[in-house]
């Protein structure tokens, strides 16, 4: 199909941008100092359409720096934060930065749809400008993101000298365009020679002659990385200019009453040391190198894995904005010179889920707690329902998987299930330690109080595999909670499984959960429960074994034959539960360990639980072994 | 809810801390509504003896007097804030802990009668007592003080983010001045929360909220050197003056 | 018959620490009036030796939090005349204006926040604020301070510590419409000005103060052509003249053998009164027009010597600098940005402000490299110590029929006339250990 092409005298441009001005509000490059920023435009003059590229991306349109995701006024009046937008243009946008928006559309309208987002891309028209000379840092050529941009425009320009050649990428674009002269076949092959000419000039580029990811992934270890560590200031600036960066933050704000206020995401950074810190201050990434590695490895491979688009657009902001001058280009091309000896590497792929919801993916339904019940000094295990009876009647879930509570003006935690996903009660259980605002908040709760809960979320424990073979569960500490509902699905459905047997392991005899169900659960037939503690204080009665779980297997009568292994717990715990498996002859198809990462909005938006390409919270937060063991970075 | 008692302290520092709790004029009235001041002496000539629910303690210790107020008044205050860079780090008062003089010759370039001066290096107050909370910069940010006040309140953690001050430039697309005016920046090193306040107003940063988490002062130092063309004794100057305490800065004093 | 003996180990309501001890003898007659300022050790002049002649004003506003701009400007104007930098009309205009938003936010803090609850008998404001009759004045009060503080913020960023202003100008201007948003707040403001001004002279027309009178030397900066604020000559009620960058030598400090502290006074005279006062009896015909008619609508005539009418020179002081604001507003017009620049000289010099609570000097030697060899900070309120003692001296004899619980108050409020911010005295040194209650 020929297309549909047009041309646009520049003498004609400032009619042009009035007559859009008449149905939009204009935004475009316009100067700042000696560079360029996307502002709002009176007239075409304003623009200055020969800008390199601009301090932040148009990303700032869409995927906001601040979004309100709701108000709220205490629990009794919870409303969406949309912000009512008029229609916009965006006028100008280089291919890189079509490219970026593209590839954040496949984050924010994949799974779970983003409202806000949704609603700023639809009325939000894009006017693309392709490039006709390289800018200094840019790499797009490299990702075929640039010079030209093929798709994700709705009218795109081509500077042809006194003239632009518009083609029409949308109905929308085609409005826009109306009035236009047609494009003579000499305007096109302008074009394209002007284009041509661009490419040529591009002397930046990666290029590994194959696989990116794959290289990437062998290269992993290499001395380069810590080169960079040592020049990284870890400011977090190339994430913030970043057109598909899109981590965020979660933070309620509430005023002086404390009780009105509003839910708002924020920019947020994986270069940062606290991104990937919970409560009691533990950290999953206090590493630089670890950080660093994630930003380059995300943007060049990880991104491709988790939303098959592309991570890195070329569009050399990182480059620009860097005081220490980290250049993706210069990193890659010093791993080329001297690369590691190649291998063979499995990239990983994440699991397929895709979640339409016509609901606000944001907005928590309201749940009461029907019951609290205390389980150790900081543990309760609460019971809620959910106050739509709709939305109660609806509510189905998987063991394993976990919930979002939230407590309007304290925020939201991501909390596993601890009830069993086979009882049809209405009713479901968490079992909440008391150690973030949240929890502790929750903690001063009672029955008949209401929260905020959305979900469920994740992959759970993987109960249909486990049918016909043996069990053997593991759990450490709170670990238990989300493990209680596979032995609750075994007790009820007990010929559907093998031989059983449950490994508790806690730091000190009080700290154990569930202890009043420990009778019951030995009542299930075939099945053994074997207790275990690090320590027990002096005074302390304890008939059962002391040392750490792993110390159990020796007394087990599991074996690996016919056998899947279920563990949740401290990391460190699964780290030498899983290696000691494996040294006892256990193939890594058969253990299953559910991962704990700075869950945050559960729904593979914010970034906060990434760990390499997976993200805990949808691609998990069970996950089998087999499936992460070769993640670059490790797992545990 | 019984009010939050509470009260302020002062120290070596210049009170513009305390000042800036009664620069919060539009919502003052509530927050006096909502807390039970009970030891102002800036404000109030009724202050009253301990315990407090909060303490806010301004300014550097730099004497065995404040040394020995400040090991009480943490015995009396079941939260101790660390208000402003004196407290959180020893601010200003901290250059002469490096100034090449010893503190007999400080004191006698200063004050001509020495009969009953005692001083001793200025530090930040976490050098002697635990600190619960910190508010830092020179002086504070009022926003970050008001959500401090309310998380009181609300009985939480305030969970303030101390990354660079750059990521908080780029939201305002502020052109860099480092990369294009030369000027020789903190922001990349230095903690934010004050809304990258000096870069807006085109004055490069002096790293007075002390440094970010996690941050490589040795990497900007070099860089000031390298690419700046800074003496030795530039670099030193520019880490050695709100927060030269700390080893973060003290790493980048010391890289050249 | 023993010693009547009156300590507060801490003046509240006052910027910083201090302490007063007055000791009377069993006939009445006074054996000891003592101010003592605790001054925290921080070396400032110690420190500056080794910094760059760009970072002095800088550190130094940060002597103070409630006068950061009087310590600046005189830091930024020395800094600048030792080196030969000229600045621009409109950097000039610029810190004026700065410094009379400055002056608005801390004359407006000192009359209702620290001194008036003493004259309606509260501890503090936010007890005034506890009076539903007095909660609307206590509003428009934080209002106005908080019109002062919004103008600060407009011109460099921050209610305490500027960001905008150094040696060379501002590295960043406000819009003209931001300015003139405020210029009408300014004008607004000029009638709640001028109640302050009523309800200072009342309050300072309560007996016992109209007869609490005592000559002394009132020093001030002065202009001809304007009230001075940032330059001017250094004058005074008893006729000195000089220049301001003459000040080290006119203003000198004596050795007080009976007290431990250095004792402020004009060369080959005595103490000297620095403040509202001051100025006002120096520089009443450069008042605004509506200033000057506010203090005659009050009966206030210059010269005064009640140091109790501080608060009525303060008030009118008051509308004074909106008026002044809003000249400056219309001076400036649209602000231009101008690229700050300065070259590296050697050289030595001197420079006077007035703080709003005195004058404010600095000054100093910086070399060819721009490195500072020596500083000199005079701050306003060490001027004031030997001064307020001498009134102590005064007034405690006609105060002694007063109980101890009234007398205290009378002598705090005769500090809090000096609106004295103690973290000012940079080097006033007054270190007393041992506590007696």
């Amino acid at each position: 199909m020929p297309v549909e092409a047009f041309v646009l005298p520049k003498s004609e441009l400032g009619s042009f941008v009035a007559k859009l001005k008449a149905d939009y509000e204009v935004f475009g490059p316009v100067a700042k100092g000696p560079k360029f920023v996307f502002g709002p435009v009176e007239k075409a003059e304003d623009m200055r359409l020969d800008y390199d590229t601009t301090i932040l991306p148009p990303k700032k349109y869409f995927h906001q720096p601040e979004q309100d995701l709701m108000n709220f006024s205490g629990v009794a009046d919870v409303a969406e934060g949309k912000k009512p937008v008029g229609k916009r243009v965006l006028f100008g946008v280089h291919p890189c930065d079509v490219n970026g928006l593209l590839s954040l559309d496949k984050v924010f309208l994949g799974s779970y749809p983003d409202p806000y987002y949704k609603e700023l891309r639809d009325k939000t028209a894009v006017i693309a400008l392709n490039c006709v000379k390289p800018c200094e840092y840019g790499f797009c050529a490299s990702f075929n993101t640039g010079p030209e941009a093929d798709v994700g425009f709705d009218l795109s320009l081509t500077d042809i000298g006194d003239k632009f050649v518009v083609v029409i990428g949308s109905a929308r674009g085609k409005e826009m365009a109306a009035g236009l002269a047609p494009a003579a076949e000499e305007d096109l092959v302008a074009g394209k020679r002007a284009l041509r000419a661009c490419q040529h000039d591009m002397t930046r580029r990666i290029d590994v002659g194959g696989d990116l990811g794959e290289f990437l992934h062998q290269n992993f270890d290499h001395p380069v990385w810590m080169e960079e560590k040592e020049k990284c200031l870890a400011c977090g600036s190339c994430t913030a200019v970043c057109p598909t960066c899109y981590c965020f933050a979660v933070k309620d704000m509430v005023d002086l009453s404390l009780q009105k206020g509003g839910r708002t995401r924020m920019w947020d950074s994986c270069m940062f040391y606290e991104f990937s810190r919970v409560a009691l201050d533990h950290i999953f990434m206090p590493d630089r190198t670890a950080r660093l590695k994630q930003r380059m490895y995300h943007k060049l491979t990880y991104y491709q894995q988790q939303f098959n688009a592309t991570g890195c657009v070329g569009c050399g902001r990182c480059v620009a904005t860097c005081v220490k001058h980290i250049d993706p280009v210069d990193v890659i091309n010093r791993i080329q010179e001297n690369p590691l000896p190649a291998k063979e590497v499995t990239l990983y792929r994440p699991p397929v889920k895709i979640v339409h919801t016509e609901v606000n993916p944001w907005e928590p339904q309201k749940a009461v707690i029907k019951a609290i019940k205390k389980q150790t000094a900081d543990v309760n295990t609460y019971t809620f329902e959910f106050v739509d009876p709709q939305v109660r009647d609806s509510y189905t879930y998987d063991n394993g998987v976990f919930n979002l509570i939230s407590i309007f003006g304290i925020g939201e935690s991501a909390i596993s299930i601890s009830s069993c996903a086979d009882e049809n009660t209405g009713t479901f259980d968490h079992t909440v330690r008391a150690v973030g605002n949240v929890t502790k908040a929750l903690a001063k709760m009672q029955v008949g109080d209401v929260v905020g809960i959305r979900g469920p979320y994740g992959f759970g424990w993987p109960m249909e595999e486990m049918k016909g073979k043996n069990v053997l569960l593991v759990a450490g500490g709170i670990g238990l909670a989300p493990l209680r509902g596979v032995i609750k699905s075994i007790q009820k459905n007990r010929d559907q499984f093998g031989n059983f047997e449950i490994l508790y392991g806690s730091r000190t005899p009080d700290g154990m959960l569930f202890t009043d169900e420990y009778e019951e659960w030995r009542k299930i037939p075939n099945t053994r429960l074997y207790l275990t503690v690090d320590y027990v204080p002096p005074g302390v009665e304890w008939g059962h074994n002391i040392g750490v779980v792993t110390t159990l297997f020796d007394k087990m009568t599991s074996r690996k034959e016919n056998t899947i292994m279920i563990t949740c717990g401290p990391d460190i715990m699964m780290k030498f539960v899983v290696l000691d498996l494996l040294k006892r002859g256990w193939s890594p198809e058969q253990l299953y360990v559910s991962l704990e990462r700075r869950m945050s909005c559960g729904i593979k938006k914010c970034g906060n639980c990434q760990m390499g390409p997976v993200f805990v919270c949808q691609d998990g937060p069970v996950f089998k072994y087999a499936d992460i063991m070769n993640l670059p970075g490790g797992v545990f | 809810m019984a009010k939050p008692k509470i009260a302020f302290f002062k120290f070596s520092s210049c009170a513009g801390c305390q000042l800036s709790v009664l620069n919060i004029e539009p919502v003052l009235l509530d927050v006096l509504g909502a807390i039970d001041i009970r030891y102002f002496v800036m404000a109030k000539r009724e202050n009253h003896e301990g315990p407090y629910d909060i303490g806010f303690v301004e300014g550097a210790v730099t004497s065995p007097k404040e040394l020995l107020e400040l090991k009480k008044i943490r015995e009396e205050c079941s939260v101790l804030v660390a208000m402003g860079t004196c407290a959180c780090f020893g601010g200003l008062p901290s250059i002469k802990n490096y100034s090449g003089f010893s503190q007999k010759e400080l004191e006698e370039k200063v004050y001509t009668e020495l009969w009953d001066l005692k001083s001793f290096p200025a530090y930040g107050i976490d050098y002697y007592v635990k600190v619960d909370y910190y508010l830092r910069g020179c002086a504070i940010d009022l926003g970050e003080l008001v959500t401090l006040i309310k998380s009181a309140l609300k009985g939480i953690h305030p969970r303030f983010r101390f990354h660079s001050v750059c990521n908080e430039c780029k939201m305002k697309e502020n052109v860099c001045l480092f990369l294009t005016k030369g000027k020789p920046c903190m922001g990349s090193v230095t903690a934010a929360g004050c809304g990258a306040l000096c870069p807006s107003l085109n004055r490069p940063c002096e790293g007075c909220r002390g440094p970010a988490s996690d941050c490589n002062a040795a990497s900007l130092a070099r860089s000031f050197v390298e690419d700046l063309g800074l003496s030795k004794a530039d670099v030193v100057r520019k880490f050695r003056k709100y927060a030269g305490n700390t080893p973060e800065f003290s790493k980048g004093a010391e890289a050249v | 018959m023993t010693d009547r003996r009156i300590y507060v180990d801490y003046i509240a309501r006052t910027e910083g620490d201090g302490a007063i001890d007055i000791v009377i003898g069993p006939n009445g007659e006074l054996k000891k009036a003592r101010w003592e300022v605790w001054e925290p050790p921080r070396f400032f002049e110690a420190f500056l030796i080794g910094r760059k002649a760009e970072e002095v004003p800088e550190i130094v506003q940060r002597i103070c939090g409630i006068c950061p701009h009087a310590h600046h400007i005189a830091a930024v104007r020395a800094v600048e005349r030792a080196m030969g930098v000229k600045v621009s009309e409109q950097t000039v205009l610029l810190r004026e204006l700065l410094h009379y938003a400055d002056w608005i936010m801390s004359h407006a803090l000192h009359v209702y926040c620290l001194a008036a609850p003493d004259f309606l008998g509260y501890e503090s404001v936010i007890a005034m604020a506890g009076n539903p009759d007095l909660l609307p004045v206590v509003g428009k009060a934080l209002e106005l301070k908080r019109l002062g503080n919004d103008l600060i913020v407009l011109l460099s960023g921050h209610e305490i510590q500027n960001r905008t202003s150094v040696v060379g100008g501002f590295t960043a201007v406000p819009a003209k419409s931001d300015l003139e948003k405020i210029k009408e707040r300014l004008k607004a403001a000029k009638d709640f000005a001028f109640e302050t001004v009523k309800l200072a002279a009342k309050l300072a027309s309560q007996p016992p103060y109209p007869d609490l009178v005592r000559k002394c030397e009132h020093v001030a900066l002065h202009d001809v052509r304007k009230y001075a604020i940032n330059d001017g000559r250094l004058v005074s009620t008893e006729g000195l003249d000089v220049p301001d960058w003459e000040y080290p030598v006119w203003i000198i400090e004596k050795h007080v053998p009976a007290c431990n502290c250095k004792h402020a006074i004009i060369k080959g005279r005595d103490s000297f009164l620095v403040g509202p006062l001051a100025r006002v009896n120096n520089n009443f015909d450069q008042l605004s027009a509506d200033a000057k008619k506010a203090a005659e609508e009050v009966g206030f005539k210059v010269p005064c010597f009640n140091p109790f009418m501080s608060i009525v020179a303060r008030a009118i002081e008051l509308v004074h600098s909106l008026d002044a604001c809003v000249t400056l507003i219309d001076w400036i017009g649209e602000p231009k940005f101008e690229e700050p620049t300065f070259e590296y000289k050697a050289g030595e010099s001197y420079a006077v402000t007035e703080a709003a609570r005195g004058i404010c000097c600095h000054g100093g030697r910086i070399d060819k490299d721009g490195v500072v060899q020596k500083w000199d900070i005079v701050a306003p309120t060490a001027r004031n110590v030997y001064n307020l003692e001498k009134d102590f001296q005064e007034f405690v004899p006609k105060l002694l029929h007063l109980s101890d619980e009234e007398l205290t108050l009378k002598c705090e409020i005769m500090i809090r006339n000096y609106d004295p911010c103690q973290s000012c005295a940079t080097h006033s040194l007054k270190v007393r250990l041992h506590r007696e209650r």
